[in-house]
């Protein structure tokens, strides 16, 4: 049984608060950057202790209306720079001005972050946010979508990509992965409403596109990262893996601002592909074409040549061709203190780097299928974005910020990874010369087939924020993510793909999904004491999650049709998956003269997916904050000028499915053994009626300092996060004759590790400067228990108490010895272990980015970012795959060394058939960004009547360096679908963009 | 200067909080039916036990020879009268006999096996309970004794039966030796027998079961005694469908002339049966004229099942002759 939960608190707390008092004041100034004297547009303005504050307009000017008359502390702050406090009287119906100049802070601890309590300044938060400023990013690297803004700027964050395809999306870690058979994706917010974010493809490998890239980077002022528990706590259940909030751009007020950018560039393939072997025996003819090193040994063949070749590599076969990019955007902002606004479209368009051969072009005209763009090039992508974004006060008291975004997205795909439809396994597997080019097909076929998804989405809310009294605060956010999404794979009757599929086939999935937002929260801020503040805060959420769709496909379509309802065998069926969560929280912390802060807070959630037997969760948090350098004892450390210490506690959870609690039947069409067709049931999902949530604490410890006069700044936190009862697919005895495997609170895994953050501007003269970011991490992960009696879970990706998640495993390959001197290892050749053994973790423990920006004169900005993971492995399955296939060069090439015919022998010869060699070290650096800027002169935007202009030319993936043997360390071959485990199986491996941008601000 | 008041404190913003608890209730604000799902509470009554039925008769003919696998096929590759001509290591591990404790490909087949044990049963018990004079609960009892007289035939002595009933929670049970298991079997077709009634076709099949199942035990009478009540021209077929992932196919057509994965074997490890060399007729087959699905090894298809429907016997009087001759 549910518990009962208030949506009415707040509503009554509001009703408490006494009407406003009559004579007011008014204060006004402006805020300018106190280096370049310029203005700051998008500072915050507030006086200390009460909720009046405003935004500077794009002059830098603001003016607070409507203040009590009196003595009162007005402070400024604003993203990358310290804050300024001024005291200023103003008497009843006068106006006030006061002026700030605001010099740069590499740490900022007054900068305000968005809570789930509101906004909050950063001093007092007991937990590390990550922070990241987008259009700071925007302006200097070259970001293509918002995957590309998260990857490489936060501490413990991991964006992990799955493809090189345009388009494709990529998996996010923050502090590691926890859940054992969960997602361990974080919780995404824009603007206060939570939104989906997750994969999906139809059909063709890992290519799956990202829900979360459809927000445009272009629309983003700032993200913050809630990286565990200990600061997730009031996201309640879902929040466990951390949270996402990202806050889109709002209107300045001031004159009318446009901003129009146009981009293009070319998108290369710079990949070196493995050549396909083989052995020829002149002298026979059953080894004629297929003699290899085991059988040269046997001597049941004696290779009289080695041919080798890769149609990816030849100019007359291969498809790879380069593609393109092209950007064209416009935004603009404006209005007045009452009203102002942000409106920007864009529309994007990629071109992956592939292109149907001539030969296959006339292979398919000659079929009668039609050469469409999908077909011509096969991996195409187009959005169309659209925001509106209004702020309003609506009263003297109340606030309105209204957003609304709207997205229309064209993907279209090749098929790759474990997919016969793919043309990497076509390439991979083809033959050792021209004439046996392509494995299972050629691109007439393979891209004949075409995969796309188009998405039309919106986001739309509003958030209303009413200051009844100077000590409260009432907020309110309601607002829907919907898209609707169709998956399309097809091909034409007759396009010459083997046997019965030559009949033609079409799937679809179309899918509609809603979330539903509604968050209200009321904050009362009091000074208890001279010295001890008050900040209490109370709030309900609503969440409610609906997935509907249907899938159907069609085969033995009509020559000409295209359609499902043109053919002859078909099949369809639907979806749903609908979630409720509902919470309530309450949150009180107690300032300390303003440098030490204590917080508590409990938050109670129910939820819809939770098992009959199970009630309300609660998840408790604690938080310490403590400016020590503001302490008149404590001592003064050389160069540091501010030090603050911190710690937090809290938990929080993740639901399980929305149906696993349940015991379900399985429904079936069958025949029966009178040859009717009809529906049958069998036993389905066992369920289980105590599920819970899985839950994870986390206590994390840091301290921020900030040194050298502003200039440096450090982060470092250390964390330490458990994860109990976690909701694990335990299976099930087959003898049971039930489900596989049912879900049970038993796991327990742990999460510890440390975060660094070092910003330091080294030089900053006139005519240069030279500021650089150095962030990393180390988490460590394990599996502490899979409770009692149940066994390892696993093969290859293992799930073993004492070892991390997702850890390798398998035989070892010990050694070898080429007893016999004749260069060619043979299975008794090998030294394998008898049992499985850990090779190492699935995914990266370490991490380690730098990113650095040369100003040179006043014009040109020179910006790179080098990105590093560590101690990992990455397994090598394509190479294995291939010498499945006994065309890889180790079964071939007797030049081949030696332990690389071992691990192939190994594989495929001897009867361990252990992989252990494929499961290499991925350790890598790369190079992801590199971009010169430069900001047009004066005389040049005067031309055009624009007030600023920038060339900016940039490249991306530009360089990885590795010992691994495959074809990239970070690419994984089932995109979404891998919780853990970096592995490529035919993927295509990043692919490189050079681009130009031009950017004019009128 | 900062601002007090003194009217309202923070205790009661937490006080009008904790009295919200008990205003709403939140049963029905977070109820959620989704259609995608049946629960047993949904199926009852005759119409809910012939859906039992009929599931059952799903889960028998995937557990013989449907889709991706069955008894027919993993039988047929383990006894080397198939070749695997595919990639996939686990299979490559039942086609050389070297089977890792951890291969999936086993561990599904098994787990296939005790559904289609289970799931019979169940049904059985289900229409006895609901439809008590209908004929097909013999049909669910013969097919619960084939399962187990496949757990007795294909596997070695230690199989435990464990069960899932219609109500109730799993119940783990303990190791079979494998006359236990014949011994399960004959009971099956004893109930089959009994619960056939009038049913001359529901009277073979037990018949034709329990004969294989005394044979398999060294029963030689009472093996050619049950064979003897059959016709030879009688035959039960579960049959095959198109249609779906999997569905219903007729497995051998599926894995061999369809994914091109399994190849008719010759003389296999040497010591092999002669399928191709010494054809036999009643197995005809053909060289296809390419490599596999591997891109390898040859394939040769079988000709017995022309389609993905062609329908397997799974017992028939002509089976009952031959036990009789091997009895005798």
């Amino acid at each position: 049984m549910h518990h009962r939960l208030s949506l009415v608190a707040l509503v009554l707390l509001a009703l408490a608060a006494p009407a406003g008092a009559q004579d007011r004041a008014t204060v006004t100034g402006v805020v300018t950057d106190a280096e370049s004297m310029g203005p700051l547009a998008g500072a915050q303005v507030q006086i200390e202790g009460t909720n009046y504050g405003q935004l500077t307009n794009t002059e830098g000017r603001f003016i607070i209306p409507n203040i009590p008359p009196g003595t009162h502390t007005l402070r400024a702050v604003f993203i990358g720079y310290g804050p300024v406090a001024h005291e200023f009287t103003v008497a009843a119906g006068g106006t006030e001005e006061v002026n700030f100049e605001l010099s740069a802070s590499a740490l900022a601890l007054d900068g305000i972050v968005v809570t789930a309590t509101g906004q909050q300044r950063k001093r007092e938060l007991g937990n590390a946010v990550g922070e990241i400023d987008a259009a700071a990013i925007r302006d200097v690297a070259p970001i293509n979508n918002l995957s590309d803004l998260l990857q490489g700027r936060s501490a413990g964050v991991q964006i992990l990509n799955s493809a090189g395809t345009s388009g494709v999306g990529s998996r996010i870690r923050i502090r590691g992965s926890s859940s054992i058979s969960l997602s361990n994706e974080p919780l995404v917010y824009v603007d206060g409403i939570r939104v989906d974010n997750r994969m999906s493809g139809l059909g063709a490998g890992g290519q799956e596109a990202s829900r979360l890239d459809d927000f445009n980077p272009e629309d983003i002022e700032s993200i913050e990262i809630v990286k565990g528990p200990s600061a997730a706590t009031l996201y309640g259940t879902e929040a466990a893996n951390g949270v996402i909030r990202i806050t889109t751009r709002r209107g300045l007020p001031g004159a009318t601002r446009w901003n129009v950018w146009t981009e293009g560039g070319i998108i290369e393939e710079p990949n070196t592909y493995p050549l396909n072997f083989a052995g020829l025996d002149a002298g026979s003819e059953r080894y004629a074409r297929a003699c290899r090193l085991n059988e040269v040994a046997q001597g049941l063949c004696n290779q009289t040549s080695i041919e080798s070749y890769q149609v990816l590599h030849d100019p007359d076969l291969t498809p790879i061709d380069d593609g393109n990019r092209t950007q064209y955007g416009l935004s603009v902002t404006g209005g007045t203190e009452r009203i102002n606004y942000y409106i920007a479209g864009e529309l994007e368009t990629e071109v992956g780097p592939y292109s149907l051969p001539e030969p296959d072009r006339e292979d398919l005209e000659a079929r009668g299928v039609p050469v469409i763009s999908e077909v011509e090039r096969p991996n195409q992508l187009r959005r169309k974005n659209l925001r509106v974004n209004l702020n309003s006060q609506v009263a003297d008291r109340v606030t309105l910020a209204l957003q609304m975004s709207y997205l229309d997205s064209h993907f279209a795909y090749m098929g790759n990874d474990n997919n016969s439809f793919g043309f990497l396994p076509s390439a991979y597997f083809g033959g050792s010369n021209p004439d046996r080019a392509w494995g299972f097909q050629r691109p007439a076929q393979l891209f004949g087939r075409t995969f796309y998804q188009d998405t039309n989405r919106m986001t739309a809310g509003g958030t209303v924020t009413w200051d009844p009294l100077e000590w409260l605060e009432v907020r309110g956010t309601a607002g829907v993510d919907y898209y609707n999404r169709g998956d399309v794979s097809f091909f034409a009757r007759d396009i010459g793909v083997p046997g019965d599929r030559d009949l033609g086939r079409k799937d679809t999935d179309y899918i509609n999904q809603w979330q539903y937002t509604f968050d209200a929260s009321s904050t009362a801020s009091f000074d208890l004491t001279e010295s001890i503040t008050s900040r209490s805060t109370v709030g309900v959420q609503y969440f409610e999650n609906q997935f509907k769709g249907t899938s159907a496909w069609g085969i033995d379509i009509v020559n000409g049709g295209s359609s499902i309802g043109l053919a002859a065998e078909t099949f369809s069926s639907e979806f749903h998956t609908f979630d409720k969560t509902a919470g309530l929280f309450i949150d009180q912390q107690f300032g300390l003269n303003d440098r030490l802060f204590l917080t508590g807070a409990i938050r109670a959630d129910d939820n819809s997916a939770f098992g009959q037997d199970f009630d309300l969760i609660y998840y408790p948090k604690a938080g310490l904050s403590w400016i020590a350098s503001e302490e008149e004892f404590f001592p003064e450390i050389p160069m540091v000028d501010q030090l603050r210490f911190r710690g937090a506690w809290g938990r929080s959870g993740l639901q399980p499915g929305s149906d696993d609690a349940i015991r379900t039947l399985a429904a079936t069409a069958i025949t029966t053994p009178a040859d009717e067709t009809g529906s049958g049931v069998s036993i389905g999902s066992i369920g289980n009626s105590l599920l819970e949530p899985e839950r994870s604490s986390e206590i994390e410890l840091g301290f921020d300092a900030e040194m050298a006069g502003g200039r440096a700044g450090l982060e470092f936190t250390y964390y330490d996060k458990r994860t109990d009862g976690a909701l694990i697919t335990v299976p099930l005895a087959p003898s049971l004759g039930a489900s596989a495997s049912r879900w049970v609170n038993i796991g327990e895994v742990q999460n510890k590790g440390y975060e660094a953050t070092l910003t330091a501007g080294l030089v900053e003269l006139t005519n240069f400067g030279w500021d650089v970011t150095l962030s990393g991490s180390i988490n460590q992960n394990e599996l502490l228990s899979l409770g009692e009696g149940t066994e390892p879970i696993g093969s290859q990706t293992r799930f073993v108490p004492g070892f991390p998640l997702g850890g390798q495993w398998d035989r070892p390959l010990q050694g070898w010895n080429d007893g016999d001197g004749n260069g060619i290892i043979t299975p008794d050749e090998l030294t394998i272990g008898d049992t499985i053994e850990y090779v190492g973790p699935g995914q990266p423990e370490n991490q380690l980015t730098i990113s650095s920006s040369f100003r040179i004169l006043e014009d040109f900005n020179v910006y790179g970012l080098l990105d590093y993971r560590g101690n990992y492995i990455a397994y090598n399955n394509t190479e294995r795959f291939r010498c499945r296939f006994r065309l890889c060069q180790a079964l071939i090439d007797p030049a081949t060394p030696l332990d690389e015919q071992a691990r192939a022998v190994a594989s495929l010869l001897h009867p361990s058939q252990t992989v252990w060699g494929y499961m290499e070290k991925g350790d890598f650096w790369k190079l992801r960004e590199v971009s010169v800027r430069y900001e047009l002169p004066e005389f040049v935007t005067s031309q055009l009547g624009a007030s600023r202009g920038s060339i900016t030319v940039s490249g991306r993936n530009l360089g990885t360096w590795t010992d691994y043997t495959g074809m990239d360390p970070e690419i994984n071959w089932n995109g979404s679908g891998d919780n853990f485990g970096v592995s490529e199986f035919l993927t295509q491996p990043p692919v490189r963009y050079y681009t130009a941008r031009i950017n004019f601000t009128f | 200067m900062k601002y007090s008041n003194s009217k309202v404190r923070p205790s009661l913003v937490i006080l009008v909080a904790a009295w919200g608890l008990t205003a709403c209730d939140t049963d029905e604000l977070l109820n959620v039916v989704d259609p995608d799902i049946v629960t047993p509470a949904d199926v009852v009554g005759e119409k809910g036990a012939e859906l039992y039925w009929a599931g059952a008769v799903g889960l028998f003919a995937g557990a013989y020879s449907s889709g991706g696998g069955g008894q027919v096929v993993y039988s047929g590759m383990i006894s080397d009268e198939f070749h695997l001509s595919g990639t996939f290591p686990t299979r490559n591990e039942v086609d050389r006999r070297e089977m890792d404790d951890r291969n999936g490909t086993l561990l599904g087949q098994y787990r296939t096996y005790h559904r289609a044990r289970v799931g019979t049963r169940n049904a059985a018990e289900r229409m006895a309970e609901i439809l008590p004079n209908d004929p097909r609960i013999a049909e669910m009892w013969s097919m619960n004794g084939y399962m187990n007289l496949f757990f007795a035939e294909n596997y070695c002595s230690g199989v435990p039966f464990s069960d899932t009933p219609n109500e109730g929670d799993i119940v783990y049970g303990e190791q079979q030796t494998t006359e236990q298991v014949y011994n399960a079997a004959v009971a099956s077709f004893g109930s089959a027998a009994q619960a056939a009634g009038g049913s001359v076709d529901q009277s073979h099949i037990a018949a034709i079961g329990l004969a294989r199942t005394r044979l398999n035990m060294g029963d030689y009478a009472g093996a050619a005694s049950a064979a003897a009540t059959v016709p030879p021209d009688w035959a039960y077929y579960v049959r095959s469908k198109a249609g779906g992932a999997f569905g219903q196919r007729n497995a051998i057509y599926e894995l061999n002339q369809r994914q091109r994965r399994w190849s008719i074997s010759d003389m296999e490890g040497e010591n092999g049966i002669a399928f191709r060399s010494n054809p036999d007729v009643r197995v005809p087959w053909e060289d296809s004229g390419g490599p596999g699905f591997d891109q390898e090894t040859p394939l040769f298809h079988q000709l017995k099942y022309d389609s993905e429907e062609s329908d397997v016997v799974l017992a028939s009087g002509l089976e009952g002759q031959l036990i009789k001759a091997e009895a005798e």
